[in-house]
């Protein structure tokens, strides 16, 4: 599977053709300052590898779950 | 009639002894170390300069939830950092060898591995990472992660100790002590030590040589001691070189041998001492200190003997396995010369043990009942364990036996003067459980995948074992490899990075909510019926649930690879 088709999945196509305006900032402010990819590489979206993207949002999301899981022990 | 000790026994004994000796002397002294910083009213200079830059109130008595949620949160944001350097390597200065950025995956999963003190690498470090990374990233993750888990063992011990209390202490007064009062100052005088020694601590990032044979050669120098010592006191075990602890710059002389060894188990052996003296009840340190011990001698002597008989699939061959006068004799394949059977075993039951992963000899080659009990310990994981998590997960498997022991006789469970109820049971279940629950679903999932038959070197139990032991070292926070399996690939560092997660948040978090309920109840009183913890029985008792919990746990997965193989190859097949 490719990253694009992985991020397709993740996030829908909006984010693949720009259309969603807060990822658009970050990506073009990535394409600018952050020195990933060349923008022309297939694992690259203007600039920002969407590897980098995912996996910034798995850690994300997983320290999410473990907050989760301090304010969920008191259920228990 | 006199008993003969072989002369290679007599050996063994006479190398492993000393270590365990001085270990055990030096639990005292660090221990009443660690319970002093942790109870000590007084903040030096150092530390309140620190709580002032932060914004930090140093009185404040954080509930278990604040306390896990600063040790979370503040991870959290120290992994992603480290992401970002591993990421922008490429374009950071102060690397002459101009050495590429690592991958999106490969970033993950390092940063992962040094956050949660694991330290497994799919990189080699003198290929891969520049000057700056390992200091920036690899040495600064490996002193704070082992902060993180000094203080949480810190935190956790207090909750056990107050009764009627709201809080349990401040994490940042623990993670700042322990930093700077513990791992620090141990640290500066061990580098000089291993300095001493030889060991390499430079900026100079290689040195040009012309070899005897006349061509010219590049070796790969930089801050070797620096990173040494906190990568065996942290229990961290991330090697500078790729090779680890078996090359000649991390490990040059016998000394630098031993040092290792017994940094690796300085800490995890003395909190046992400190949870003692905290708590006001030394005798229950030293049984714990003593259950640590049996299970470590007992995985020790199988390592040893295992190793030592030898792999009787080389007999035939007419390879000499046999100790005599030139050699150690026993199963060399994979381990140093200049440390044999008896230190290469002894190092590798340390370091799995601790938790550490560093490595002297390459644990895939040795032979399926040596290469079983590494993958035990590190299953079990209290077999004195990481720095602080080590003995949280002692203490969950101690709450859990007083609980068997209180539903066999049917009586509210007590620990240390508290009755255990449903609650904290359910917390301690939740952090046993999520330990297997990573390493059996993640080798299931990785077995099922098509790519991974690409990245194992050896088929059959051997390649089973390849994989496993990969998820149990990541889930046990330990980071030593079972050479052999290729797994810089984006489907092992991730796989790898979330066990290495899961393994460390999701057993230490509810052990701290344990501690804040532990805090908040008050006095039960003992009576004739309290099952005493600090006795030989009851140790006797939570060593045998342990191994109980974890043979029904893990011989399934122990039987289709290192049971099978040696089977395999008693009956003459290799792997």
């Amino acid at each position: 599977m490719s990253p694009q088709n992985l991020c397709r999945i993740y996030m829908g196509n909006t984010l693949w053709d720009g259309e969603f305006t807060g990822f658009r900032w970050i990506l073009r402010r990535g394409h600018r300052a952050v020195p990933f990819g060349n923008g022309t590489d297939p694992q690259t979206i203007r600039g920002a590898s969407m590897w980098d993207l995912l996996y910034i949002m798995l850690t994300v999301a997983f320290f999410a779950l473990a907050t989760g899981l301090i304010l969920g022990l008191d259920r228990l | 009639m006199e008993m003969h000790v072989p002369d290679d026994i007599r050996q063994f004994i006479l190398q492993f002894t000393p270590v365990l000796a001085i270990m055990t002397g030096l639990v005292v002294i660090v221990g009443k170390w660690m319970a002093h910083l942790f109870t000590s009213p007084t903040h030096h200079v150092l530390e309140r300069g620190t709580y002032r830059i932060l914004g930090v109130d140093p009185a404040e008595n954080m509930s278990w939830k604040r306390y896990g949620a600063a040790l979370l949160l503040s991870n959290a944001a120290m992994m992603m950092l480290g992401y970002l350097i591993l990421r922008l390597q490429r374009h950071l200065p102060g690397d002459p060898l101009e050495r590429a950025s690592q991958t999106p995956d490969l970033a993950f999963n390092t940063a992962a591995s040094f956050i949660t003190n694991t330290n497994w690498q799919s990189y080699s470090g003198e290929a891969s990472l520049s000057n700056f990374s390992q200091m920036a990233v690899i040495t600064f993750l490996m002193s704070v992660s082992a902060a993180t888990g000094v203080a949480a063992a810190g935190g956790f011990t207090r909750g056990l100790s107050r009764m009627g209390s709201s809080g349990i202490g401040s994490y940042w007064v623990d993670f700042t002590r322990v930093l700077y009062r513990l791992l620090l100052p141990l640290c500066f005088i061990m580098a000089i030590v291993y300095v001493w020694q030889g060991i390499p601590q430079t900026l100079d990032a290689d040195v040009i040589v012309t070899t005897l044979e006349g061509s010219r050669q590049r070796i790969i120098l930089g801050p070797v001691a620096s990173f040494e010592t906190i990568k065996h006191i942290g229990t961290n075990g991330g090697g500078f070189f790729g090779v680890n602890a078996a090359h000649p710059f991390e490990n040059p002389t016998p000394l630098t041998n031993t040092l290792h060894m017994l940094g690796m188990l300085l800490i995890p052996s003395a909190l046992t001492c400190a949870f003692g003296s905290m708590i006001k009840r030394p005798p229950q340190g030293w049984f714990f200190f003593g259950a640590f011990l049996a299970m470590f001698l007992g995985f020790l002597t199988l390592i040893y003997s295992a190793e030592r008989a030898g792999n009787p699939l080389l007999a035939p061959l007419g390879v000499d396995q046999n100790p005599g006068a030139w050699q150690g004799g026993g199963n060399m394949e994979g381990k140093e010369l200049r440390f044999g059977v008896i230190q290469s075993s002894l190092f590798a039951a340390v370091t799995t043990a601790a938790t550490t992963g560093s490595v002297d000899s390459m644990h895939a080659s040795y032979t399926p009942l040596g290469g079983l009990a590494l993958l035990g310990q590190m299953m079990l994981n209290n077999v004195f364990g990481g720095d602080g998590v080590g003995l949280i997960n002692l203490v969950a498997y101690a709450i859990l036996t007083v609980f068997l022991a209180g539903m066999m006789i049917g009586r509210t469970p007590e620990f240390l003067g508290r009755k255990v109820e449903a609650r904290e049971m359910k917390y301690v279940m939740l952090a046993v459980l999520a330990h297997p629950f990573s390493i059996l679903g993640f080798t299931a999932i990785a077995c099922l995948a098509p790519s991974s038959a690409d990245s194992l070197a050896n088929m059959g139990p051997h390649g089973f074992s390849e994989i496993l032991y990969a998820y149990v070292s990541g889930t046990a926070n330990n980071g030593s490899a079972f050479a052999g399996l290729g797994a810089d690939t984006p489907f092992f560092n991730t796989t790898i990075g979330l066990s290495m997660l899961i393994g460390r948040y999701f057993t230490l978090l509810p052990m701290i909510a344990v501690a804040g309920v532990m805090a908040s109840k008050k006095n039960a009183p003992e009576s004739p019926g309290t099952l005493a913890t600090a006795t030989p029985l009851f140790t006797a008792l939570l060593i045998s649930v342990i191994l109980l919990s974890g043979g029904l746990t893990f011989l399934p997965a122990l039987a289709l690879g290192p049971i099978v193989e040696h089977l395999l190859m008693l009956a003459g097949r290799p792997f």
